[in-house]
């Protein structure tokens, strides 16, 4: 009979509690995974300049360990673009690489590694001059 | 509308209990805001006109059981990009979900919205007093110049022109090629622009602060008794600026299930939802603009 109320009284309760595990989630990816500030149920929106547009991704080819050239991400890819500045960890850029890999392909193109890079922007607090701090990247090995 | 039937109208409007209102409301942001992608927005659009035709029907379990589907399945669609008010909204229609079939469902329901507000503006200013580029002004510095959104709004306060705002994300884009060369000045002297981006600075944060204090406050405190004006005052002057009525629409949805039973109270949230409405719609900065012949 006590369970019973205590299991209706912590059901009554569950959205407070999922808030909670979704912003302690946030946090962590924040900390650990370079999460956007701004998403991922943390209310972190208009917080900070850490988000979207202050974040970019450059792509290189390489050989040997030389750039052989810098690729510029497909239309197509922008959603999963968007998800990986958002959210910069080697799952998501990994994912972005084997795409790339695919476009490389189809366009006749081929490397031994894509090497994808997630730059922040840091701007100064005067006069926004912008600094750039690297998050993550990853150099990811073709089937070539 | 002579003032018997307006009189008659507030009447009516009283006569509903919190609960009831709360639930009108949420399925009318379901309306207005038509969340989710292209598959699911039909049926959570359909759900919401359902629930808001029948009175039986919007307080079914299983309408809100399938609304906490879908609008939770956004939030794994769009991971991580979902907007924040996403997580909260699906949260909200499990709430009502849980509360439909019991007896205590409006106290339980109150609790829930209090709490979860209170802890959507504490999250909220922790994060802005946390941010390292928050506080010395920088994010609205940045977000001003930057964004669409806000630029009418920085040209009539800030004493700044659309030109000077195009020079400045040019200069970005610049530095962005080549950033050890000087470029130029990004941000245009005004002092009227530095004085909108510390004022919109401290006005955000200590309202959100206030807003967090007040609804967790303990009940019967005088922080307590006066949340429902706090949040108003938040929703007319943020949501005048921030374009996300979305988000104005939940908040004052949820505030309905936890306000004081009084008419007035319980009407200005009313009006207020339709303000953010009119904010949504005219976009009175633009306005201002033109009509006073700025930038």
């Amino acid at each position: 009979m006590k369970n019973n109320i205590t299991i209706k009284y912590t059901l009554s309760y569950l959205p407070i509690l999922l808030f909670l595990l979704i912003s302690g989630h946030h946090f962590y990816l924040v900390h650990n995974h370079q999460l956007s500030p701004w998403l991922g149920g943390g209310y972190g929106m208009f917080s900070t300049t850490d988000y979207g547009p202050s974040r970019f991704i450059k792509v290189v080819t390489l050989n040997n360990d030389i750039i052989q050239e810098e690729i510029e991400i497909p239309e197509h890819l922008s959603q999963l673009s968007k998800q990986v500045r958002s959210l910069p960890d080697n799952k998501n850029i990994t994912n972005l690489a084997i795409k790339l890999e695919n476009y490389l392909a189809i366009n006749q193109h081929s490397a031994p590694f894509i090497r994808v890079e997630i730059w922040k922007t840091d701007y100064d607090s005067e006069t926004l001059k912008p600094s750039y701090q690297k998050l993550n990247a990853l150099d990811y090995k073709t089937s070539y | 509308m002579n003032t018997t039937s307006l009189s008659t109208c507030i009447k009516e409007f009283s006569k509903k209990n919190a609960a009831e209102l709360s639930t009108q409301f949420t399925l009318l942001t379901l309306l207005l805001t038509q969340v989710g992608i292209a598959y699911t927005r039909p049926f959570i659009l359909s759900l919401a006109a359902i629930g808001l035709l029948s009175s039986r029907l919007c307080k079914h379990p299983l309408l809100w059981f399938s609304l906490f589907l879908l609008t939770g399945f956004r939030v794994f669609d769009q991971w991580p990009m979902a907007d924040n008010h996403a997580y909260l909204l699906a949260l909200w229609c499990l709430t009502f979900f849980l509360t439909s079939y019991r007896e205590s469902s409006t106290r339980i329901l109150a609790n829930n919205a209090r709490i979860l507000i209170g802890l959507v503006f504490l999250l909220a200013s922790f994060q802005k007093i946390s941010a390292a580029d928050y506080m010395n002004g920088t994010f609205f510095r940045y977000l001003f110049l930057t964004d669409d959104r806000f630029e009418d709004f920085a040209v009539l306060f800030g004493n700044i022109s659309y030109q000077q705002i195009d020079d400045a994300r040019k200069l970005l884009d610049a530095y962005l090629f080549s950033p050890t060369l000087f470029h130029g000045e990004i941000v245009p002297i005004s002092v009227e622009f530095n004085l909108l981006v510390m004022l919109a600075t401290w006005w955000n944060v200590l309202d959100q602060i206030i807003v967090a204090c007040c609804f967790l406050s303990p009940t019967n405190s005088l922080l307590y008794k006066h949340r429902d004006f706090v949040l108003l005052v938040f929703c007319i002057t943020t949501y005048a600026v921030a374009p996300v009525p979305g988000f104005a629409w939940l908040l004052i949805s949820m505030a309905l299930a936890q306000s004081e039973p009084k008419s007035h109270i319980q009407i200005s949230y009313f009006i207020t939802f339709f303000i953010v409405l009119f904010y949504y719609q005219i976009h009175w900065t633009t306005l201002l603009v033109d009509f006073f012949q700025l930038g």
